[in-house]
């Protein structure tokens, strides 16, 4: 997705917070939730309740939207951890029988800190991204399918057939990269 | 070696597909560490990413769903934010917990070796552990990956020294016998793939934390 499409999500959230905006939280809802459907499918979660989760995550922006600071992460970033900590959640509850909380730490993400990151956090995730689109795709396709499917080396190797060392050295050279311009980041901010 | 290994569990943590306890360990790792921090948000970027780039599935009831959240309740204002607290463990071990160093029921296992064992949780075992200064641990095997946090203290291995915040990976066929630094008790969170005999893909995925 580009800036331009991450900013006008930012935008329309930020009149859901002051505003109670229904038509743009129709908006974002209509981009995300379908997303979100297609996230929880893909790791497996059952179609009932991948649908309840959406529900959630989107109830948890429509009445948390005071939460999301556009400057600290994309919302589909902020989208991506509820989703991820609401599925974690789902799974423990259904262990203990007990209901949501919606302000449970473990769902919501960490609150906005001070102004003077906040920049900084946007440039940062713009950053990391920009430097992930000349890694190549080889590599790329191998450590997606660890930070965002969620699968270990052997699994990676048994989906894609590619000999553990193989998927191993990507995923390797792949972190170096990261960690490569985590680092010139750090050094540019200084 | 054991920097790749982190960091693939970091990348599944961030997907959130790693058992409950293995989970926590990280979590209280990057409480601790803020340079590993910058990594996993860093990789929380890239799954905002990917998560606007997959093609949407439609929902069964658009309409219904919109509905129900517009007219949904907002839910009552409840602050318990972690940060609120002030605990000597980082927040995200003493929730799962549930106390703080001063209430770990230790047992003694051996002269300058105190452990409290949670069992087996989410088919891995638990257990935090408390080493006098310069108590070496005694030797053992482990069927399975053991991770172990140091929470305060430090302890050396034939990898390396490790202080708090840092994580010890050992592999089953490794003898590393780790031997507490001298000054302050070691103490640490400790993570262990049960020798679980089971079979079956949730199983399997427990047994294959990194691969």
């Amino acid at each position: 997705m580009t800036d331009r499409v991450e900013r006008d999500f930012s935008h329309l959230a930020l009149c859901v917070a002051k505003n109670r905006d229904q038509t743009a939280f129709a908006e974002i809802f209509d981009h995300f939730a379908p997303r979100l459907k297609a996230y929880l499918l893909r790791l497996g979660t059952p179609h009932l309740q991948a649908e309840e989760l959406v529900q959630e995550v989107m109830m948890v922006l429509w009445h948390r939207t005071n939460l999301y600071d556009p400057c600290k992460s994309s919302l589909s970033t902020w989208l991506f951890r509820i989703a991820r900590n609401r599925r974690i959640d789902a799974v423990r509850r259904a262990k203990s029988r007990s209901t949501a909380d919606l302000d449970d730490p473990m769902i919501l993400p960490e609150p906005i800190e001070s102004a003077q990151n906040m920049l900084e956090a946007r440039d940062r995730d713009r950053q990391v991204r920009a430097a992930m689109i000349d890694l190549p795709r080889e590599q790329y396709d191998l450590l997606r399918m660890a930070f965002f499917l969620g699968k270990s080396h052997n699994e990676i190797a048994a989906e894609t057939g590619l000999p553990l060392g193989t998927v191993k050295s990507r995923i390797r050279l792949a972190f170096t990269r990261m960690r490569s311009n985590l680092g010139q980041a750090s050094v540019e901010d200084v | 070696m054991v920097a790749e290994q982190l960091e693939t569990l970091m990348a599944r943590y961030v997907a959130g597909s790693l058992p409950a306890p293995v989970r926590v360990l990280i979590a209280t790792h990057l409480a601790m560490k803020p340079e590993s921090r910058a990594m996993c948000e860093a990789l929380e970027s890239l799954s905002g990413a990917e998560l606007s780039d997959l093609q949407g599935v439609a929902l069964e009831d658009r309409d219904g769903m919109l509905a129900r959240i517009l007219a949904s309740e907002p839910p009552a204002a409840v602050e318990k934010r972690r940060k609120d607290r002030d605990t000597v463990f980082p927040a995200p071990l003493v929730d799962f917990l549930g106390f703080d160093l001063a209430d770990v029921p230790w047992k003694t296992r051996l002269p300058g070796y105190k452990i409290h064992d949670m069992g087996i949780i989410d088919g891995i075992g638990v257990n935090l552990f408390n080493f006098r200064p310069d108590r070496a641990a005694p030797s053992h095997t482990h069927h399975g990956l053991e991770l172990s946090l140091v929470l305060s203290g430090g302890f050396t291995d034939v990898f390396g020294h490790y202080l708090p915040g840092d994580i010890s990976v050992a592999d089953p066929d490794v003898d590393h016998r780790p031997q507490a630094d001298p000054g302050e008790p070691c103490i640490g969170f400790q993570v262990i793939e049960g020798p679980l005999k089971l079979t079956g893909p949730l199983v399997r995925r427990l047994r294959d934390l990194i691969g």
